[in-house]
């Protein structure tokens, strides 16, 4: 029950604030991407399906609220949420420093799969060096936010270091 | 095992719905409004309250961005004063050209009624070149208003909440517009290269001519997305010669700036009811609501 009431917690909250004041704080043009952060903290944090299904109502949520086609985003976040669940094993016994490379891996290709799934739907013009170029930055900057946004997803869903395959030690 | 049998099952099939809504979206991009008018009021007022929290944070960033603000205010003095000069002879320009086509009678920005918003947030995604502002349908707002700032044409409503409503600037890259040159009149069609905050314009006739600075503006076309003689910015660089290259294009100043929006009009004008919403990507090339073939 927790974790339902707080997975919707988490996914308004991320898709409210990605909308108010994310944009606010760019930086060179390039806006961070909350969602996309939250999606790969609640993989790791939480394993399972539950972590998809995550990815694809935010996803969705955010789609319908933005002016590109619907549907687009929630597939690209719910592809990258099956990769870190598909990696999570491998994250144990790492260290808390896998956080942000699995941040900058998770933003930059649901960017990627996001770009290619506009180029399907007749929206090529977005792929661009332009647009990888602003991807790259926005990696950066999303993998910078994920060992915040994972700590913040841990305390609202009531996971542990006992849950989580961060830590130094092997569980 | 039969349980996760099952949520596996559930799973593809949400995916399988995801895949329809992406088809329906695409083929009829109004069939979903419904569901983002409740999505939208049920977020709207949850994203006013959370931009008035977290103002201090916001402007706190501005203040470590901005590396001297006394600079950044002399120059945008000086800026403002360059623009007003600019105006005034773009205005001078636009009333030329409308004396030399006898379209005395044509509108101009001050014709039109609507609410002054303010600018809350930019584009949340950097996918869409979009602001969103503080007026929406309870200020008499609705889809497809144009939103100008000055005289200067800064994009159209495409979503509207009670209290908000998102504008599709005319830099975002699924934005098209034709256009009239303000001197020699010739017509063109101008699209958005995103947040790069500039455009690209076209002209139609392979051999007509385009001068450094010269005004571009909207086209009056009938049941066209945007009034006409709604200025759009301005020639930045001077097409190729005829026969020199197969495409003509040049780049287009936009006549407003989107780093320093902070107050847009938002105009009470409809397109036509013939007027056909360019479908987001579609196959049809469509400019300003009228089909190219």
């Amino acid at each position: 029950m927790r974790t339902t009431v707080g997975l919707w917690f988490l996914g308004f909250s991320a898709v409210a604030l990605q909308r108010s004041l994310v944009p606010q704080l760019a930086i060179g043009g390039v806006t961070a991407d909350l969602v996309v952060a939250s999606v790969v903290a609640v993989a790791i944090a939480l394993g399972g399906i539950s972590a998809a299904w995550y990815a694809i109502c935010t996803g969705l949520a955010f789609d319908l609220l933005s002016l590109r086609p619907a549907g687009v985003g929630a597939l690209s976040l719910c592809a990258v949420a099956l990769l870190v669940l598909w990696v999570r094993p491998t994250l144990r016994g790492i260290g808390i420093w896998v956080v942000p490379v699995v941040g900058i891996a998770g933003s930059f290709l649901s960017g990627l799969f996001y770009l290619i799934g506009l180029a399907l739907v007749g929206e090529e013009a977005f792929f661009s060096i332009d647009s990888l170029t602003t991807l790259a930055w926005r990696s950066l900057y999303d993998g910078m936010l994920t060992l915040p946004v994972l700590l913040v997803v841990m305390a609202v869903l009531g996971r542990n270091e006992r849950h989580v395959p961060i830590g130094s030690k092997p569980l | 095992m039969n349980r996760e049998r099952r949520r596996r099952t559930w799973f593809l099939g949400a995916l399988v719905i995801l895949l329809i809504v992406v088809m329906v979206d695409r083929r009829s991009p109004t069939a979903l409004d419904p569901v983002r008018n409740v999505l939208g009021s049920v977020f709207s007022p949850t994203e006013g309250a959370l931009r008035v929290v977290t103002k201090p944070v916001s402007n706190l960033w501005d203040n470590i961005s901005s590396n001297d603000l006394r600079d950044q205010i002399d120059e945008l003095e000086l800026q403002n004063e360059q623009l007003n000069e600019e105006l005034s002879s773009l205005r001078e320009s636009v009333a030329q050209s409308n004396a030399l086509t006898h379209l005395d009678d044509a509108l101009v920005v001050s014709d039109f009624e609507g609410p002054i918003a303010r600018v809350v947030a930019g584009s949340p995604s950097n996918f869409e070149t979009s602001v969103i502002i503080d007026k929406g349908e309870d200020d008499g707002v609705g889809i497809g208003n144009p939103v100008v700032s000055g005289a200067a044409l800064v994009g159209r409503v495409e979503r509207v909440g009670p209290n908000q409503a998102t504008v599709r600037l005319i830099l975002d890259r699924d934005s098209t517009i034709g256009f009239r040159l303000g001197r020699s009149r010739e017509a063109g069609v101008i699209t958005g290269l995103g947040s790069e905050g500039q455009l690209r314009g076209e002209l139609i006739d392979p051999e007509a001519d385009a001068t450094l600075d010269e005004p571009l503006l909207t086209r009056d076309v009938e049941s066209g997305l945007y009034p006409p003689n709604l200025l759009i910015g301005t020639v930045a660089d001077e097409p190729p010669q005829p026969g020199g290259a197969v495409v003509r294009e040049f780049d287009v100043e936009p006549a407003f700036d989107l780093h320093t929006l902070e107050f847009v009009r938002v105009l009470d004008w409809v397109p036509s009811e013939e007027t056909v919403f360019p479908p987001v990507g579609g196959e049809e090339p469509l400019v300003d609501g009228v089909l190219i073939r």
